[in-house]
């Protein structure tokens, strides 16, 4: 039987992009101690707050510049933070990987604009800039383009709790869905993208907005021959844990980056645009 | 890694070339992405086929193997699938049997089932993209023009898809909101191909091609589809109104076609897309479980 | 021929007087007799061949016309018939022409043994003969299945032939004949034509331009006729007996189905974002909320119970 589990499981989400807490760990600081040893180097900890305030402010306040819908938003992120998987910041700046990634997800996502109208609204940026960086982030990707998130998972709750609880009326249940959306969203800053499913992720969303509906629904809903409430349960805490993340504050981020940019002088690569792309 | 020996074939959007792997010296396809001088950068018929193509495994559905740069170009590595179903229909020396028949809608069916199964919409079935493994197995090709299916009536999608002989009436008539039921139609009329032998409603323009599907299958009525008359195109052809055949008709038509394969047909050729049966249905039908069974893929005729 | 065959060495009646007189023999013994003589001798039930020193037990169910002059050829052939029933593998059954060849050649040592051989040598051939029948038993009788179809199969494609070809022929009969009133009605129109006041040039070319077109819708019909696909003859009987062989149990889906869901989904459902559904053109194209909303139910479950820290945990690390 290829039940819908089965399914999920033959996704290259979970296939390519699925890690237990360690091997992500692990995945996460690879990049940058692949770069060589030099002083103005940024380390490990310097590098994941910039890439995490790139992933949720500056990708937020692009998609709202071109207002872009979240199903966008989610998958840019998840397209950036999946590059620095593979690269380090000082190799490729994020200030450029960034629209591309975005430019890149609203193809994805039938949502498509031309590099002209994008770049005209986007500061000091050349539709070269994007397109030359454009493959190499499609072959990061390992050419993998679909991202599951869990906004529709979460419309599905939505849209059963109101049958399966009697003790919420349904403006309350609008209320709780619409919170949840964001936080799902904005979830892909965090970690819970590999280390849960989508519906794992919408549950946790809905026990973080509103517990006792999500532990009253799941009772209601989930406790039967088949599965294991507790091991549920258990598991839909674990992720909501990780569902948020502590951003670093805008003096961190300044510092940073003007750290990055001497990185860049003093190396003497003159910019991201130029530098070379690995093909193979 | 990948040698390209010949060049087979040659699309809009991209040249297929017979080659190897150069460690297995498997033969494969390779579909080299024409560079289209697109100014928007990589083509989105070539980003739709990696990545609908990297989620499914099915052995009905096309396995993409590998994909590659070389020049600045993308290629990718598929299974190598010498001949194709409209190779076959065409080719008059090759009789095809009930059976036979039954045996390819039946992997045509699901192939398509296992798209909707993870809400992809094929969107151009067609006998030419229907590929056949030498063991005889048949598999869906080319989602150049596959998306995942709209669950909010705000997506929008475009109705110039499917290859026109092949595309649904609310197609044809401009809905920007369908389903899985246009790959269905696709596939009836596929059947229907399958046993005349000749494209069943073959049009030279889109406009004629509305035209020939009243005239074959009746023009519908608000009546009967509730909506159609808000569909941007269908008041041009609402008259002459044609009358739908009758089962007689259809029978004389389809004249070696059994009651239970006409049955079939006809339920995926329904012009409301809400009545036509989904591709579960479809899968039930009673023409599977009745004699014929299906012929053994590995015994299914192959081109002359 | 000669006398043998004008009078009954039973009954002795001579063909002068029954002109009519049939001849028939027995594969017991081949020994021959005349219609009347059966008749009158094993009616009542088995009786001894009336021949002198022959005396075996024969059944009248079992007399026939003698075809072969030659009694040897005849024994030979009545042989042959029933040993083929027998051995009737086909030759698609065998994996090389060589194994193919053996078997031929397997049989006719076994006819010849039974026909014309020693009364040892006929034992002990019909002894392997009856042991090979017990053992394929099975076979046998779908060989025989198999070929009945297909000699079916043959006749139907035979009579679809020639029912075609008759077809061919009657149009062409159409076609000359319609040809030949064309002709004589473009002689007519141009007549008219100079009657009416045009010049010869002018009608004769206006009536041929009338019968070009003509001559063309014709060559049109006839040759949709031509084109018309024939009704496929359909392997039917066999495709079933082969079908019945051994086969697993036919599922269409092959495994690829969600059998239950945790969810049952209701008639109807608040949902802001389905406001758009009720709208005809959107309704029209097959789009309903039902039916996205069941997708939004389903991809809910979807993932539910896969544990990726858990099945991870073996994968190799990256």
């Amino acid at each position: 039987m290829v039940t819908d589990a089965d399914l999920y499981r033959r996704s290259s989400q979970y296939q390519k992009w699925s890690f237990t807490k360690d091997q992500l760990a692990e995945l996460l600081a690879k990049p940058n101690r692949n770069v060589p040893p030099h002083e103005l180097a940024l380390t490990v900890q310097e590098e994941q707050q910039l890439i995490l305030y790139y992933a949720a402010e500056q990708v937020k306040s692009v998609c709202q510049q071109f207002k872009l819908p979240s199903q966008v938003r989610a998958t840019a992120i998840s397209f950036f933070r999946k590059f620095y998987m593979r690269y380090s910041v000082m190799e490729y700046h994020p200030k450029l990987i960034l629209p591309t990634c975005v430019f890149f997800a609203a193809k994805a996502e039938n949502a498509f604009m031309s590099i002209t109208t994008f770049c005209d609204s986007l500061a000091k940026t050349e539709p070269s800039q994007i397109l030359d960086l454009e493959f190499l982030l499609f072959k990061t990707l390992e050419f993998t383009a679909t991202v599951h998130n869990g906004l529709r998972p979460l419309h599905g709750f939505f849209l059963d709790m109101q049958t399966v609880l009697d003790t919420f009326d349904r403006t309350e249940l609008c209320s709780i869905h619409d919170k949840a959306k964001s936080l799902i969203v904005d979830s892909f800053v965090s970690d819970v993208c590999f280390l849960y499913t989508p519906t794992q992720i919408a549950l946790a969303a809905l026990m973080e907005v509103n517990e006792l509906a999500a532990t009253q629904y799941m009772a209601q809903s989930m406790d039967g021959p088949n599965t294991s409430l507790d091991r549920l349960l258990t598991l839909i805490h674990g992720c909501r844990q990780q569902l948020v993340v502590n951003l670093p504050s805008q003096e961190e981020v300044k510092g940073i980056s003007k750290k990055l940019s001497r990185y860049y002088k003093d190396t003497g690569s003159e910019g991201p645009a130029t530098k070379k792309q690995r093909t193979n | 890694m990948y040698t390209k020996d010949k060049k087979v074939g040659e699309g809009t959007f991209a040249i297929v070339y017979v080659g190897r792997q150069a460690e297995t010296d498997r033969k494969v396809a390779v579909k080299m992405i024409k560079v289209n001088e697109f100014k928007n950068g990589l083509d989105m018929t070539a980003i739709r086929e990696i990545k609908f193509l990297q989620e499914m495994r099915h052995p009905n559905v096309i396995e993409l193997l590998d994909v590659f740069v070389a020049d600045g170009n993308i290629n990718l590595v598929l299974e190598f699938l010498p001949s194709d179903l409209e190779m076959l229909i065409r080719d008059r020396s090759v009789v095809f049997s009930e059976a036979d028949m039954k045996s390819w809608l039946l992997m045509m069916l699901r192939g398509v089932h296992h798209c909707h199964r993870n809400f992809v919409l094929h969107r151009d079935l067609k006998p030419n993209n229907m590929l056949l493994a030498p063991d005889g197995q048949l598999k869906i090709a080319d989602f150049g023009l596959a998306r995942a299916m709209a669950l909010t009536p705000y997506e929008r999608m475009t109705p110039t898809v499917v290859t026109r002989w092949y595309r649904a009436p609310e197609l044809l008539m401009g809905a920007r909101h369908y389903t899985g039921a246009v790959d269905v139609w696709s596939l009836g009329i596929i059947f229907a191909e399958l046993m005349l032998r000749v494209p069943y409603l073959a049009g030279q323009t889109d406009e004629e091609q509305l035209e020939i599907t009243f005239k074959a299958l009746g023009t519908p009525l608000p009546s009967q589809w509730k909506g159609v008359d808000a569909l941007p195109e269908y008041r041009k052809f609402s008259t002459p109104r044609h009358p739908a055949p009758t089962r007689q008709q259809l029978q004389e038509l389809f004249s070696a076609a059994s009651d239970a394969a006409l049955d079939l047909m006809c339920s995926m050729i329904i012009m409301d897309p809400i009545k036509r049966v989904t591709t579960d249905e479809a899968l039930l039908a009673a023409y599977f479980r009745d004699a014929p069974a299906p012929t053994r893929t590995t015994e299914l005729p192959k081109k002359s | 021929m000669g006398d043998a065959d004008d009078m009954c060495p039973i009954c002795r009646s001579s063909r002068y007087l029954n002109p009519d007189m049939k001849f028939l023999v027995n594969p017991e013994c081949y020994h021959k007799m005349c219609e009347s003589c059966v008749d009158r001798i094993f009616s009542v039930g088995p009786a001894p061949c009336p021949y002198v020193g022959c005396g075996k037990t024969l059944r009248k169910g079992r007399f026939k016309t003698q075809v072969f002059d030659d009694l040897k050829v005849e024994r030979e052939v009545d042989v042959r018939q029933r040993i083929v029933k027998i051995f009737n593998r086909r030759e698609d059954a065998f994996d090389t022409e060589a194994e193919y060849n053996d078997y031929l050649e397997e049989i006719e040592g076994l006819i010849f043994a039974i026909a014309q051989g020693s009364a040892a040598e006929r034992e002990e051939a019909e002894q392997r003969v009856s042991e090979y029948e017990k053992l394929h038993k099975q076979e046998i009788i779908q060989n025989a299945l198999q070929q009945k179809q297909d000699d079916v199969y043959a006749e139907e494609q035979a009579a679809s032939d020639a029912e075609h070809q008759r077809r061919l022929r009657l149009l062409a009969i159409e076609l000359q004949q319609q040809e030949a009133e064309l002709a004589a009605q473009q002689e007519k129109e141009t007549i008219e034509a100079l009657e009416a006041g045009k010049t010869s040039e002018q009608a004769v070319r206006e009536a041929r331009e009338r019968a070009q077109l003509r001559a063309e819708q014709l060559r049109q019909q006839f040759e949709l006729e031509l084109s018309r696909p024939r009704r496929a003859i359909t392997r039917k009987g066999a495709a079933a007996a082969h079908a019945s062989a051994a086969r697993t149990p036919f599922t269409p889906f092959v495994g690829d189905r969600q059998m239950e869901y945790l969810f049952r989904q209701a008639e109807e459902y608040l949902d802001p974002t389905m406001e758009r559904a009720n709208e005809p053109a959107v309704r029209a194209g097959g789009f309903t909320a039902a039916l996205a909303q069941q997708e939004a139910l389903k991809l809910a479950f979807m993932s539910l119970e896969v544990d990726i820290q858990t099945e991870k945990a073996t994968a190799i690390a990256v």
